[in-house]
């Protein structure tokens, strides 16, 4: 019997391009943050922390446990790359769905000189080290198999930054508004891809705070959302063993289809989503990957769709804070379906949302569901 | 009493495929760990046929040839270059930035060893960009370990 679990809280810290912050203090932020926020929340019993952080600092969760004044059953910290935040979520979940923890703080910190932007065992990609060149690679491959102009996919960065721009935790928060023309003047970095096609990794930290569905009824009848469809999946770890598959069958595609079939919903009953967009070109494939639209079609649906997609602006519109990215995006979605999200908020209350999240060339997967219930 | 050097050879532990790799790589060889059992390349290097955890040797690739899936320039250097000699100038669009660049950008090769592919620059490429479409094959013209501890890959496009 698998227990329900709710998603309780969530906050984000105002991300910067560099902060003064140890990783420690930055991981601290957000969690004060959720705390202050929800005053109800100061008394219940934190059983795990998960740390989720691609950083080289030893014994990092038990230290921010530490300096929170928290005494978990459980601290412990995962890497994934940019994937970290989403499994950290999925770690959370089965912790207090298997009946080991009632709730569990999940916090994603980076900073932006993380060791988690080169992936050292990757021996494909030889010198050129920079996901820019993989993320070339898929730019040129869909354009040359779909017959897609750049000003199609720049869509993406107009969209992402501009919404990203209104984020007041996003790194370009009061910054001008864009379009395609400053999308295809921006400078050239390899192949068609462009300056403003291209994330850029900062400093940041969120927090969420997951319980067993009814751990809370009591002081927390409101804002209850719970996760009902995840999946993760992992083809490969070399950029090199999953270039020839990732349009077809990659990891992306597998892992939205084990989390719509566990929440039993169809990509049509989505409201909202968050999905990876490290360049502007993911999220093209990401669209396709989740079904949402057929193969070749996915740049059609930046502008013309029903769903409201990286409202908070993305990865493109508010920096990459690796570990911390998926947790943000899991925050957002928790916001818009409990009509929490401020100027942000895109209807009264949606009713199902969805978090998308890649890990290094789309070698690994993970989408987590949500509802309102 | 004599030493015994053949007692000593055996205590010190095999090399793993991946030490033997780099030593080979630094030698400016190119191997590819083989299944013999499975009749497969097996990527990246590992002591173990993934399919059927069999032990795996190494196949020289350095004179054999590769398929050329698709190229691509890469003005990273360029732009580093530039923000130095610019560095006071704050302009986000690049317009001059373009006419400011280097006519010979790197020009990087996406290519496949018989399953195993690999990123490396391409040193012979003409600029004709009509090529690229021609282009077939490759060759492995150099590989090593640069000052950056990073191992590369130089190609040589077969005509």
């Amino acid at each position: 019997m698998v227990t329900p679990v709710s998603i309780v809280a969530g906050e984000t810290s105002n991300f910067k391009r560099k902060s003064n912050l140890s990783i420690h203090q930055l991981a601290v932020e957000p969690v004060i943050k959720l705390f202050r926020n929800n005053p109800h929340l100061k008394d219940i019993t934190i059983d795990a922390v998960i740390l989720s952080s691609c950083s080289e600092e030893q014994y990092l969760s038990s230290i921010v446990s530490e300096l929170l004044g928290l005494k978990p059953k459980i601290s412990n910290r995962l890497d994934n790359l940019c994937n970290s935040g989403t499994n950290a979520i999925s770690t959370a979940y089965s912790y207090i769905a298997s009946g080991l923890c009632n709730s569990v703080l999940v916090i994603g910190v980076e900073k932006s000189d993380t060791s988690g932007k080169v992936h050292k065992h990757d021996l494909s990609r030889g010198e050129f080290v920079s996901p820019l060149y993989w993320g070339s690679i898929f730019k040129k491959f869909y354009q040359k198999k779909y017959n897609v102009k750049d000003e199609q996919i720049a869509k993406v960065s107009v969209k992402n930054y501009n919404n990203g721009r209104k984020n007041i935790n996003s790194i370009f928060y009061g910054y001008k508004k864009i379009d395609i023309e400053d999308v295809l003047n921006s400078r050239l970095l390899v192949g068609t891809l462009r300056l403003l096609e291209c994330s850029l990794l900062c400093d940041g930290a969120s927090a969420i705070l997951l319980t067993k569905s009814d751990y809370l009824k009591d002081v927390n009848p409101h804002n209850k959302v719970e996760i009902i469809g995840i999946g993760q999946q992992t083809n490969a770890a070399s950029f090199g063993n999953i270039v020839s598959e990732i349009f077809e069958s990659g990891p992306a595609k597998l892992a939205a289809r084990q989390a719509f079939n566990m929440a039993k919903v169809d990509p049509k009953d989505l409201d909202v989503i968050e999905v990876h967009d490290a360049f502007s070109i993911l999220e093209i494939m990401a669209y396709e990957d989740l079904n949402l639209v057929k193969k070749g079609e996915g740049y059609k649906y930046v502008t013309n769709n029903n769903i409201h997609t990286n409202v908070r602006g993305g990865i493109l519109g508010c920096g990459h804070p690796l570990g911390a990215t998926g947790i943000d995006q899991t925050v957002e979605i928790f916001k818009q379906l409990t009509g929490t999200n401020g100027k942000r908020q895109i209807k009264e209350k949606c009713n199902i949302g969805l978090i998308h999240n890649l890990a290094a060339a789309g070698t690994s997967a993970s989408c987590i569901i949500l509802q309102n219930i | 009493m004599k030493f015994d050097y053949l007692k000593l050879i055996k205590k010190i532990p095999n090399k793993s495929i991946y030490e033997l790799f780099l030593d080979k790589i630094k030698k400016d060889i190119f191997v590819i760990p083989y299944c013999n059992h499975c009749k497969k390349n097996i990527w990246p290097p590992t002591d173990h046929c993934y399919n059927c955890l069999n032990k795996i040797i190494l196949k020289n690739y350095t004179h054999k040839k590769g398929i050329l899936i698709e190229t691509f320039e890469s003005y990273i250097d360029n732009r580093i270059k530039h923000n130095i000699i610019n560095k006071n100038k704050k302009s986000k669009t690049n317009i001059d930035y373009n006419n400011s660049l280097e006519s010979k950008n790197t020009v990087v090769g996406l290519v496949d060893f018989n399953g195993v592919l690999l990123l490396g620059k391409i040193i012979n490429f003409k600029e004709n960009s009509d090529n690229i479409s021609k282009i077939s094959y490759i060759q492995i013209n150099k590989c090593g370990i640069d000052s950056n501890h990073k191992i590369f890959y130089n190609f040589s496009v077969l005509t």
